[in-house]
């Protein structure tokens, strides 16, 4: 093992537990032992991925956030005791790991409930709630400290919990730690005086305008949580440790509006100073440990930060309020290991919290331990698999069904929470494949049928691997993104895997005899729209990034026509890092208004070019792209923009080659324009068939 | 159709549904036989249908001493 990642395999403490080493798996949803969001039962999807992880040699893992009330069904989760039976032998088997286990029990999520449009029209209608209340409650779910509006719904105000309410959910937290407790698991983490869950809401003043002793004072405003852990230790024991998720700043400066991690602002939630007092307040309640990080739903991109966020954003201050607690401190947010281990070597912090790149790479701490650190497949932040949650202007949560059921899975691995579904089984009937594309798709083809036993061979008509990725990559904040195209590389060559770079196949009969399989990735190509006076003149991504014209002196004021992901990335690039004057022309009604893209990420870009004052003209067309000129339709008029390039932002469009037929097979953006997710797991669909 | 004849067909049918989803020479065997993309898609409306399907059953589990 490499010197530098050696503190982080030292033990510590939590009250009396030993923890084996300073790395935490953070909560992520969708990887709870007892379901998410269904009615309570011991998941035997979590508890192989969870076991997976402590064998791997994560010191302390918590799974997914769990909600003390189902909020399906709604049964108090200490009433499901056949549960608790299942829960006793795993948690023999994952101690015979050495590692711990903390179950990270849930307050709900008040205003920040995710709500899906069937849900909030159920929410708005006091007859249709009541209705559908043996069900689930919607009200009950969105319920808060006061009625605050949703973060994802219009027209959806939180009503304020009753005390009896409340009291009556701190006496079950109590009595759910005493049976995990008595199943043989080692702790509980409290969700969460953090990220602007329910709990949180109560803490913050802005979220709470209660007079009663649940309001009011900083004392007040916690009392929900410090009833919570007096009610753990009264039930279970004042030595079962508790932790509490907790979030040192908000990071937020409105509803539904946050910061910029570089920017000065007048904090709307929890200020660093009301921090620090609370944090105190939280130790002398009796909580053991902070799991901690930043932000709130409104700064959703703290807490869950995307590339575009600094790695270690949230350890400034982090590390400030160490300062006033005795009880240990774990950091999460973008966490380099190697920072965690510099950090806690100095003694500035106790553990690093670290969730999706477990999902990502299942052996990542044995490869640390190797000295292999540089075979770990990246993260790259994208949320596509594990956390699409996405909302756009007058939407709802837009998230598909199928997502919404099954949180916690990963976009670059689909195995993770899908082991029966995504597995490598050995072919017994060996064929030779050819795959046409060297992107995403078919590297990743070639991957999984080499480990299969097939024989692959790829195609590549450029010199280079990673396909219309090495464009989506180029961006100077996208680290990991160039990252895991050399981890593609390195596995192919790894493999053994035979590349034919400069060999273009349009017609699939000249590569047919050679072959048992082909499987086409040929991607995609940018979509046109010759209805527009001079679209020829358009830039694409490829040029704009790949081939560097972003850096051109020359080019100094951009429009993109189109607000989707692509032309905000390359838009927030040029403001940050090329001192250029984007500008922004989309059709609908917001930017980046897509399914399946994370609002974590899209807030983060739409509240970026706020900040930068990127001119954005929303309902808006382009009518004629002219030399040096573009004339931009908006809803007030038509008006001519000088400007030194236009960027064909409109998307994509599948490009195949060939057309379909036995023994051929389709492969990523030639079947539909995705993302990594659609190309990976579609890879893996066919592959595994083949 | 009488109840004995009608509890033997849920039952096929449920043992179908569950081989599609879960054996992986049945699943090989429709992928090649089918569209692959009308394939797939119906096999994400199954899985979806199963997961709510198992819904009522946690519940009662869940009831279980």
């Amino acid at each position: 093992m490499n010197k530098v990642y050696e503190p982080l395999f030292t033990p510590f403490k939590i009250g009396e537990v030993e923890i084996p080493n300073r790395i935490v798996q953070c909560s992520m949803g969708g990887t709870t032992l007892f379901g998410w969001l269904e009615p309570s039962h011991f998941d035997t999807e979590a508890a192989n991925f969870l076991l997976s992880r402590a064998k791997d040699g994560v010191g302390l893992v918590l799974p997914g956030m769990q909600v003390i009330r189902d909020t399906f069904m709604r049964k108090w989760l200490d009433q499901n005791r056949h549960m608790y039976k299942q829960v006793k032998p795993f948690m023999e088997e994952y101690h015979k790991t050495g590692g711990k286990f903390f179950i990270q029990l849930a307050g709900g999520f008040g205003r920040s409930m995710a709500v899906t449009p069937w849900m909030a029209a159920l929410g708005r209608n006091d007859l249709l709630n009541k209705l559908a209340s043996p069900i689930i409650d919607v009200q009950y779910a969105c319920a808060s400290a006061s009625a605050t509006p949703n973060r994802w719904a219009d027209n959806l105000p939180s009503r304020p919990f009753t005390i009896e309410e409340i009291q009556e959910m701190v006496w079950h937290f109590g009595a759910t730690a005493k049976k995990l407790r008595e199943a043989g698991v080692d702790g509980v983490e409290i969700h969460a005086v953090h990220e602007g869950y329910n709990l949180d809401q109560f803490a913050i003043k802005n979220m709470n305008y209660r007079t009663d002793q649940y309001g009011g004072s900083l004392e007040n405003r916690l009392r929900f949580a410090t009833e919570i852990v007096q009610s753990i230790h009264k039930q279970a024991g004042d030595d079962f440790p508790v932790s509490l998720r907790y979030s040192a700043r908000s990071c937020t400066k409105g509803w539904r509006k946050g910061a910029m991690p570089y920017e000065e602002f007048e904090e709307f939630g929890r200020d660093i100073e009301e921090s620090k007092q609370a944090v105190k307040i939280l130790e002398a309640a009796g909580y053991q440990f902070l799991n901690t990080d930043n932000g709130t739903y409104d700064a959703w991109y703290w807490a869950h930060p995307p590339q575009y966020m600094p790695d270690n954003c949230n350890l400034a201050d982090v590390e400030t309020i160490k300062k006033e607690v005795s009880i240990p401190v774990a950091c999460a947010g973008r966490m380099d290991p190697v920072k965690a281990a510099e950090e806690i070597a100095a003694g500035r912090l106790d553990a690093v919290a670290i969730a999706r790149q477990n999902l990502v790479d299942g052996d990542w701490v044995s490869k640390i331990k190797a000295g292999k650190e540089d075979t770990i497949r990246p993260c790259i932040r994208c949320h596509n698999g594990c956390f699409n949650f996405s909302k756009s202007a007058g939407t709802e949560n837009m998230q598909a069904l199928g997502d919404s059921l099954h949180l916690g899975r990963c976009a670059l691995n689909p195995p993770t929470m899908q082991h029966k579904r995504y597995k490598i089984v050995p072919t017994k009937n060996p064929k030779k494949v050819a795959v046409i594309g060297g992107g995403i798709g078919g590297m990743e083809c070639c991957l999984v049928l080499k480990k299969r036993g097939h024989h692959p061979v790829l195609f590549e008509k450029t010199n280079e691997l990673g396909g219309l990725f090495l464009t989506a990559s180029a961006m100077t904040f996208k680290e990991h993104d160039k990252e895991l195209i050399q981890w593609y590389k390195r596995e192919l060559k790894e493999a053994g895997i035979e590349v034919r770079f400069n060999t273009e196949v349009n017609d699939l009969g000249t590569i047919k005899r050679g072959f048992d399989e082909i499987i086409v990735a040929t991607g995609s190509t940018p979509r046109q729209m010759p209805q527009i006076k001079g679209f020829e003149r358009c830039m694409n991504f490829t040029e704009l990034l790949k081939e560097g014209k972003i850096a051109d002196k020359k080019l100094k004021t951009v429009v993109f026509l189109g607000g989707g992901q692509s032309s905000c990335e390359a838009a927030y690039d040029m403001v940050l890092n090329f001192k250029k004057n984007p500008i922004i022309v989309e059709y609908g009604n917001d930017l980046v208004a897509a399914q399946a893209t994370c609002l974590a990420n899209t807030s983060f870009l739409r509240d970026a070019m706020e900040y930068h004052k990127v001119p954005t003209y929303l309902h808006s067309t382009i009518t004629e792209i002219g030399d040096g000129y573009c004339m931009i339709k908006t809803p007030d008029g038509t008006f001519r923009q000088e400007c030194d390039a236009v960027v064909n932002g409109i998307g994509f469009v599948p490009q195949p080659v060939g057309e379909k037929q036995p023994h051929v097979y389709r492969v990523g953006d030639c079947v539909a324009i995705g993302n990594l997710r659609t190309v990976i797991w579609r890879a893996w669909d066919v592959c595994m068939r083949i | 159709m009488n109840a004995k004849k009608l509890l033997v067909c849920a039952g096929l049918c449920g043992a179908a549904f569950v081989a599609a989803k879960n054996v992986d020479f049945i699943q090989e065997k429709l992928f090649n036989g089918k569209d692959q993309d009308e394939f797939l898609k119906i096999l994400d409306v199954a899985r979806v249908a199963g997961d709510f399907l198992m819904w009522p059953v946690h519940y009662v589990v869940a009831l279980l001493p």
